[in-house]
C-alpha cells in the first residue's frame, strides 16, 4: 500500500519520543512513539504496535496496529491490524479490519466518505 | 572578477610548488584575480569585506577543511559566489562538494556549476555569552548529546524525548555525526533541517552500547524535517555546533535567510 520514499524521506516518531501539538507533513509518517494533538499528512501514515496516539488523524492511506484515541479521516484505505485498539470515528473509501482488532466508533466507508474527505481537504 | 583568499599556512615552503602550479593553471584558464592571505591581523571577514569592496563577484577559498569552517562562519553575510581550492591533504568538505584536490580543482572552478546551498543558523535570543547577537552559522550539524530537553518545532508542536536521547540537527550529511545516522535523504538545498532523536534501546546491553557511543537501534531513531527549533532549559544546555561547544539556556536553530552560492563539482554528494 505504501509507496517508497516520499520527498525528503519519512517522518518517524520512534518509541521513546512524544509529539505534542499540530503536526502537518507532505510525506509518509511512521509512528511508534506517542502523539497528542493532531496529525495531518497528504501521504500515508503507519501507526505501529507500540504507538499510543491521542489525536485526530488525516492521511491518504493509514495502517494501524497500535492505540488510537481520535477520529481517523482517510482519502483512500484504512487497514487495521489485530493489535490495534481504536476509539474514534473512521471515514475512508475502503476499510480492512483483521480479527482481534478493537474498534469503538462510527465508520463511514465508501464513495461518500471519500468525497467528504476530498471536500474537507479542498476547503 | 575572481578573488582568492589564501589560508596563512600556504605560505610554508612545502606548498610552494603546488601553489605555483595552481596559479599558473588558473592563468591558463583565464580566471586569475587578486590574492589576500589570512593572518593574525587580517581575518577571513576582513578579507571578504575588502574583496567585495574591490568588486569581486567570486571569492575562492584556498586552504583545507579548517579554512572552510572558519569561512562558513561569515560567508552568508556576503552576497558573492564562493569556490574552493583544497590544498594540503585530503579535504572531506571538498569531497562532499565534488571538488577534486589541488590543481585539478581549477577545472571545477572554471566549469562553474553553481549550487545554492543552505546554511544553518543557531542563535541565543536571551543573549549568548559566546556570540554577539546575530548568532552563529553552521554548515553541517548541531548535536545535543544525552538530553531530555523538550524542543518546540516550527511553532506548532513539541518533541519530548521520554528517555535520554542524542539529538542531531543536520543541514547537510557532511559530518561524522550525520554519517552515523545512515540516512540518505539529506539535501543541503531543500531549505529544511533534518532533526534526529536517537533514544537508548530497551535492552540492558543495548543501553550500555548506546551510552558508550554505539549506533542506536534504527527503530529507536526518530526523524523529522523542520524549519525552526527552539530549545529551552532552565539549567542550561550544551550544544555542539559543527563540533564547537556553546552553552546557554535558550537556543533557536533555523536557516540563514540567504543561501550561499557555491561552485561545486559533478561528483558532489547531493
Amino acid at each position: 500500500m505504501f509507496s517508497k520514499g516520499s520527498e525528503g524521506g519519512d517522518t518517524i516518531i520512534a518509541q521513546g519520543v512524544r509529539l505534542e501539538g499540530e503536526f502537518k507533513s507532505a510525506g509518509r509518517v511512521v509512528i511508534e512513539g506517542e502523539v497528542v494533538g493532531n496529525i495531518e499528512t497528504t501521504a500515508d501514515i503507519l501507526i505501529g504496535e507500540n504507538a499510543a496516539i491521542q489525536a485526530n488523524i488525516a492521511a491518504r492511506n493509514a495502517t494501524i496496529a497500535g492505540y488510537v484515541k481520535g477520529d481517523i479521516s482517510v482519502a483512500e484505505k484504512v487497514e487495521i491490524g489485530p493489535t490495534a485498539e481504536i476509539t474514534g470515528d473512521i471515514n475512508a473509501q475502503v476499510l480492512a479490519i483483521e480479527a482481534g482488532a478493537r474498534l469503538v466508533g462510527k465508520c463511514v466507508i465508501g464513495e461518500v466518505a471519500g468525497q467528504k474527505n476530498k471536500k474537507e481537504k479542498e476547503e | 572578477m575572481y578573488f582568492y583568499l589564501y589560508d596563512s599556512y600556504l605560505g610554508e615552503g612545502k606548498y610552494e610548488k603546488e601553489m605555483s602550479e595552481i596559479e599558473s593553471y588558473l592563468t591558463d584558464l583565464g580566471i586569475t584575480g587578486p590574492i589576500e592571505r589570512v593572518s593574525v591581523f587580517k581575518t577571513v571577514k576582513d578579507i571578504l569585506k575588502s574583496a567585495v569592496k574591490k568588486g569581486a563577484k567570486t571569492v575562492v577559498i584556498v586552504g583545507n577543511d579548517n579554512t572552510f569552517r572558519e569561512a562558513i562562519k561569515v560567508i552568508p553575510d556576503f552576497s558573492v559566489t564562493f569556490g574552493l581550492i583544497p590544498v594540503g591533504g585530503e579535504s572531506d568538505i571538498a569531497k562532499f562538494l565534488g571538488i577534486p584536490q589541488g590543481v585539478l580543482s581549477c577545472d571545477t572552478l572554471s566549469a562553474r556549476i553553481v549550487e545554492k546551498i543552505d546554511i544553518g543558523k543557531i542563535s541565543t535570543p536571551g543573549g549568548s555569552r559566546h556570540e554577539s547577537g546575530n548568532g552563529k552559522y553552521f554548515f553541517s550539524s548541531v548535536t545535543i548529546p544525552k538530553t531530555l530537553n523538550k524542543m518546540r518545532c516550527d511553532g506548532s508542536f513539541n518533541l519530548v524525548p521520554k528517555e535520554m536521547g542524542n539529538i542531531t540537527i543536520c543541514n547537510t550529511s557532511f559530518s561524522e555525526e550525520a554519517a552515523s545516522l545512515q540516512y540518505d535523504f539529506m539535501d543541503p538545498r531543500d531549505g529544511k533541517l533534518d532533526l534526529f532523536i536517537s533514544t537508548s534501546p530497551p535492552s540492558f546491553f543495548g543501553k550500555v552500547r548506546w551510552w558508550f557511543g554505539g549506533k542506536a537501534n534504527a527503530a529507536r531513531q526518530s526523524h523529522l524535517t523542520v524549519n525552526k527549533i527552539r530549545i529551552e532549559s532552565e539549567s542550561g544546555v550544551a550544544v555542539y555546533v559543527d563540533k564547537a561547544k556553546m552553552e546557554d539556556k535558550v537556543f533557536e536553530i533555523g536557516m540563514a535567510e540567504e543561501k550561499i552560492r557555491f561552485i561545486v563539482g559533478r561528483g558532489r554528494l547531493f
